[in-house]
């Protein structure tokens, strides 16, 4: 298994919205991982391009725009092996993203109280 | 403020307004070309450079604001110039480290003056923008060394030289008239002989 050459904070970003797309069993387009890595195209599309060579995602083209008279997408999705190495990586330098695999939808968030510390004598 | 100051303003700020609106309207088309013209430079694989362009082109569609949508298209264009840049640069040190190993594979003495360094200044040399010693030391190391002559194909650059300096002039009427002359009589010598 091809491993990538460096381990960069935007490359994280990417595993990142690759992993919660897989969870939630949805596929992501380029300006998807933008929105939700908050990173520019070019440095997006750079990531794509290594992890497509090493094999670890899969894209595919969808078969028309759902807008009418708009260019068809690629869609992209990891593959078995990039989901292990996906997970492999993040386990090792963010953890925090693997122990939370989804934001909390907005209306449902926990409100802060629940994590506070119990007052001496209360548990 | 006079009618007349204020028919300008009014006036101006219209213009402005329809300029910039102008503007908008093709920042999405530029973008669009932008991203073509990139995925075309930074991909050397044909096949993934036409995916991606269509890609990109959708990228851009979906990317909200039109100037923001040139931004982008400008973003992939610089990248895909520094991509081709840096191939060109690695291809470059390639080709000079491949003359190196011939020159020692083929027990070719190695040269004073470096084939690295002749191949970084032959255009310059070929241009005679090189000083009398300069010039000296790249004639001398392109005297002994044929990987340098072969690789960068030479004759090649020669002839693009004399075209570029020469590739306008007139022939001169005399030269031509004499030529065709010359043809005639080799024409006419070829229907003796038959």
């Amino acid at each position: 298994m091809a491993s990538p050459i460096r381990v960069t904070a935007p490359l994280l970003d990417v595993l990142v919205a690759f992993i919660r797309a897989c969870e939630s069993d949805t596929e992501l387009h380029g300006w998807a991982i933008m929105r939700a890595t908050k990173r520019s195209g070019p440095t997006v599309y750079g990531i794509l391009d290594r992890l497509e060579d090493m094999g670890w995602i899969t894209g595919r083209w969808e078969d028309q725009n759902p807008e009418p008279n708009k260019p068809r997408r690629r869609f992209y999705r990891l593959t078995p092996t990039g989901a292990v190495g996906a997970k492999q990586i993040l386990r090792q330098r963010r953890p925090q993203a693997l122990a939370c695999p989804s934001p909390p939808a907005p209306g449902h968030a926990v409100p802060g109280w629940v994590h506070a510390p119990l007052p001496d004598g209360a548990a | 403020m006079s009618t007349g100051e204020i028919l300008i303003t009014i006036g101006g700020s219209v213009g402005i307004g329809l300029l910039v609106d102008q503007c908008c309207g093709m920042a999405p088309w530029c973008a669009r070309k932008l991203v073509r013209w990139s995925a075309c430079h930074r991909y050397t694989d044909p096949a993934r450079a036409d995916a991606r362009a269509e890609e990109l082109v959708a990228l851009i569609n979906d990317r909200p604001g039109n100037l923001l949508k040139l931004f982008t298209g400008v973003a992939f264009a610089g990248c895909a110039v520094l991509t081709a840049g840096r191939r060109s640069l690695t291809r470059h040190r390639e080709s000079a480290h491949r003359i190196e190993e011939t020159a020692v594979a083929t027990a070719l003495p190695l040269h004073e003056t470096p084939c690295t360094e002749v191949l970084d200044r032959i255009y310059a040399y070929l241009e005679g923008e090189l000083d009398a010693l300069d010039c000296d030391r790249i004639r001398q190391h392109l005297d002994q060394c044929g990987p340098c002559l072969h690789e960068y194909d030479l004759d090649e650059v020669v002839k693009q030289v004399v075209h570029k300096h020469s590739g306008h002039d007139l022939v001169p009427r005399e030269l031509r008239a004499k030529v065709l002359i010359r043809i005639r009589q080799v024409q006419a010598e070829l229907r003796h002989a038959d």
